[in-house]
């Protein structure tokens, strides 16, 4: 714990090895986040990029112990994100390139329909409103703790209790329509 | 109708979002990012100390504010005053001046009292008295001049 406070203590000086160590850290995470969001793996450099030199700026602000360091990257990538939709509305990657993360090699029957599954749900987590598509991405793909989701979000946890909820509600009604499609 | 068959399990999702889990970024981005970091980092060198700012609250810098209002008004108060007495007696000597304030003190004490008036007149028959003196001294000398 003693380690983890002075590791924050350093990072509040702007000591080069703790960034270093941060990168390390959280730069997957980051990069997963941003991709999961969009689809698009070079605006996901981008962003990731981009959320570090924030964090650089914004990390001597964090006044929180390194129980809130997570949380607290999570926001700013959130900023960065919403900042990037506003400056410019792109056109999210087609849904071909969502399986890129999936193993290449030719799959039996089985796996090509989860994997349609798959892509189908993804598909409609990212339709869902911004900051409920950021909730899940965090519970769901992060796996972080409804508490922690609401640090990084900046809502109330009973606000991110009801967001999963008609999220998990909205998520099966789309897939029920689809299904009725087909 | 139940609640829960209307909700989409979290296993699924789970599921869903595993495929996303193995998701790595390309090589050259940690490059990009720590070139970045040293880059942020070193805008963010602290500057010399005669450029740096502090933050205080505003409560604390009204209340300095209007201490250093009070006592610098309260340094040059006597100096106005002086500079007002001056101008309206721009020949008056010091010793005037405090014949001034002696007579204003005593006008202030006994505003009705017939002292002031003799005080006043003594005063200015001061000029006559001197006037006479010189009289007498220039018919003593006269005299003087006869003998």
């Amino acid at each position: 714990m003693e380690s983890a406070n002075e590791y924050l203590r350093s990072l509040r000086k702007g000591d080069a090895d703790a960034y270093e160590a941060l990168v390390r850290r959280f730069e997957t995470p980051l990069y997963r986040y941003f991709f999961a969001s969009h689809g698009d793996p070079q605006l996901a450099c981008e962003q990731s990029v981009d959320c570090f030199s924030d964090l650089v700026e914004s990390l001597p602000k964090l006044t929180g112990g390194p129980d809130q360091l997570r949380p607290f990257v999570f926001a700013v990538a959130r900023n960065v994100l919403r900042r990037q939709w506003r400056r410019q509305a792109r056109e999210f990657a087609p849904l071909s390139s969502v399986p890129e993360t999936i193993d290449n090699s030719p799959p039996p029957d089985a796996t090509i329909v989860a994997a349609e599954e798959s892509a189908e749900l993804i598909e409609a987590i990212r339709s869902l409103d911004q900051t409920t598509c950021d909730v899940f991405l965090l519970r769901f793909l992060e796996q972080f703790s409804v508490a922690e989701v609401a640090e990084a979000v900046g809502e109330p946890i009973g606000t991110i209790k009801s967001r999963l909820h008609r999220g998990r509600q909205r998520l099966h009604k789309i897939l029920q329509s689809k299904s009725d499609l087909q | 109708m139940n609640d829960s068959e209307d909700l989409l399990p979290e296993e699924l999702i789970d599921e869903a979002l595993a495929s996303l889990r193995s998701a790595t970024p390309p090589e050259d981005l940690h490059q990009a990012n720590m070139a970045v970091v040293h880059q942020a980092l070193a805008c963010r060198a602290e500057p010399v100390w005669w450029r740096r700012s502090v933050s205080i609250p505003i409560p604390v810098a009204l209340a300095a504010s209007v201490v250093l209002v009070l006592t610098t008004t309260s340094l040059l108060k006597p100096w106005v005053i002086l500079g007002e007495i001056q101008q309206a007696a721009p020949v008056s000597t010091q010793s005037e001046l405090l014949v001034d304030d002696f007579d204003s003190s005593m006008a202030e004490e006994t505003e009705s009292s017939p002292t002031w008036s003799v005080t006043r007149s003594y005063i200015h028959s001061l000029p006559s008295l001197v006037n006479s003196t010189n009289y007498k001294t220039s018919a003593t000398e006269e005299k003087h001049d006869d003998s």
